[in-house]
């Protein structure tokens, strides 16, 4: 009898998005989250893990982030950023990885938060960093549609108290 | 810190006057009393102007109103304090609290506070605590300024207020290698603001200074291009640091970059020589042993490459002469 050691496949851990939607992701690669460790360690032979919270795109971006990352680590984001362009601040691949849409940025981080993902929720802040960095007042709020809750009086109050902010 | 300390009530007796409009304060009506050693001052709600132009935190006030007389002054307090930032928390909270509940308020937060981070406390500073009402507040966390304060300075120890002793340590530590100084040990540059010890001052190669002419002669650039500031130094003569010169011609060959690579962009046919471009890496453009010559990498060929490189380089040659080589 002869047994093919190269054809035993991977155990598979099934993630159920908010829609109920499963993607299926190899154990070694699932693992990088805390989350679904303890789940594993926790609990033997699951191999469903329900994630009400995250929908199935966001899912599936998180897969590829673990799948990527499945046999080695991840890089180290210095903080703080020294760019406003990604690239300078991580690896190329991390920089295409996280070129997307501020919702989709804010989504991912929430997974990677809830996942316990560190490296992941700490690319998705270094990108948000990236879109405040070398703004001014007024780009930031006509930018991200945010109103000026600052009366116009104190406004000048602040500019009084606070010189440093015009340098 | 000062702040508006008061009492707010409903009069048992109509004996008291209001301080401003003279008029008696009926028992109908909301009072503000606010106790002195000696007497006590009153005023109707609707005379009464805090004299601290400043947030009221409830903490302040202590309130004996109920039912519609209470939410009458909710209401006053939410009106007055929608003109300026909230109040830093008190010194006492306990951070691990607010960082271990799962609210969705505390989650919101938390992402923030991780976003800056990733920023610099300038930046902070200055652009972020005044956009709106609730950066404000999120750049006054003690848990950021701990951070800021252990990345910059390795500070390990229990303290307060950190952000305050992140200005005192931004005061007082050295600017090349951090270590908190003694006032006879440091000059205080006035092109950095910031105090610089002698040992850093003496052996670090990144604040060696240099004046215009050594500039021209270690990298054959001509220093007015660069949009570099100087201080008067040794012979009155304009000197400015080794590390901030360096600083300045990576920024103005990233310009120079962008300028190539526009210009070869609008020209079809070059996609070889935009590969090369974009692969020239901008912090090694001098040879190392003699400044002033560029770094050429040996192994690229094309023709164009050396006037391109040296164009990047220090804008020698201009777009002129690149004009007629590649029509050519």
């Amino acid at each position: 009898m002869f047994y093919n050691f190269n054809k035993i496949e991977e155990v598979k851990i099934r993630l159920r998005s908010a829609e109920g939607h499963i993607c299926e992701v190899e154990e070694s690669a699932a693992l990088m989250s805390s989350f679904i460790r303890s789940m594993i360690e926790g609990f033997n032979e699951v191999t469903e893990v329900s994630l009400p919270n995250i929908n199935s795109v966001v899912i599936e971006k998180v897969i590829e982030y673990m799948r990527h990352y499945k046999d080695k680590d991840p890089p180290i984001i210095k903080k703080p950023i020294i760019s406003s362009k990604m690239e300078e601040n991580t690896s190329a691949w991390d920089a295409g990885f996280i070129d997307a849409d501020w919702n989709m940025v804010v989504d991912l981080m929430t997974a990677a938060d809830y996942l316990m993902m560190i490296p992941l929720r700490d690319l998705c802040c270094a990108k948000m960093a990236c879109k405040f960095k070398g703004r001014s007042i007024d780009e930031l709020r006509a930018e991200y549609h945010i109103e000026n809750e600052f009366p116009s009086e104190m406004e000048e109050n602040l500019e009084f108290q606070h010189p440093w902010r015009l340098e | 810190m000062q702040y508006n300390h008061f009492i707010v009530e409903c009069p048992r007796i109509t004996k008291t006057n209001c301080g401003v409009c003279l008029e008696a304060i009926h028992k109908t009506d909301i009072r503000i009393k606010i106790w002195h050693y000696e007497k006590s001052e009153f005023y109707h709600l609707e005379c009464y102007k805090p004299k601290l132009q400043q947030y009221i935190s409830s903490r302040h006030i202590t309130s004996y109103l109920k039912g519609e007389y209470a939410e009458k002054f909710q209401s006053w307090l939410n009106e007055w304090n929608l003109k300026f930032p909230p109040l830093d928390k008190p010194s006492h909270f306990p951070p691990k609290l607010i960082k271990h509940v799962e609210s969705q308020q505390s989650r919101r937060k938390r992402s923030w506070l991780e976003i800056f981070k990733f920023l610099r406390p300038r930046e902070v500073l200055n652009s972020i605590a005044f956009v709106n009402k609730e950066f404000y507040h999120l750049t006054w966390d003690q848990e950021l300024w701990r951070h800021y304060c252990i990345i910059f300075f390795d500070v390990q120890a229990s303290i307060v207020d950190w952000r305050a002793y992140y200005c005192t340590l931004s005061l007082q530590a050295c600017f090349g290698c951090k270590a908190i100084i003694q006032d006879s040990e440091f000059h205080r540059c006035p092109l950095l603001n910031k105090p610089l010890c002698k040992k850093c001052r003496r052996q670090d190669s990144k604040f060696k200074v240099y004046h215009k002419n050594a500039i021209f002669s270690k990298y054959g650039i001509n220093p007015n291009v660069l949009n570099l500031e100087y201080v008067p130094g040794f012979n009155n003569r304009k000197v400015t640091y080794h590390f901030m010169i360096e600083k300045a011609l990576y920024s103005f060959r990233e310009k120079n970059k962008e300028v190539i690579l526009a210009y070869f962009r609008k020209l079809k046919g070059f996609d070889d020589l935009l590969k090369i471009v974009e692969e020239i890496d901008l912090a090694n453009m001098d040879a190392k042993d003699n400044w002033h010559l560029p770094n050429y990498d040996q192994k690229i060929q094309h023709s164009l490459y050396p006037r391109v490189f040296n164009y990047i380089r220090s804008k020698e040659g201009g777009l002129r002469s690149l004009k007629g080589k590649s029509a050519a």
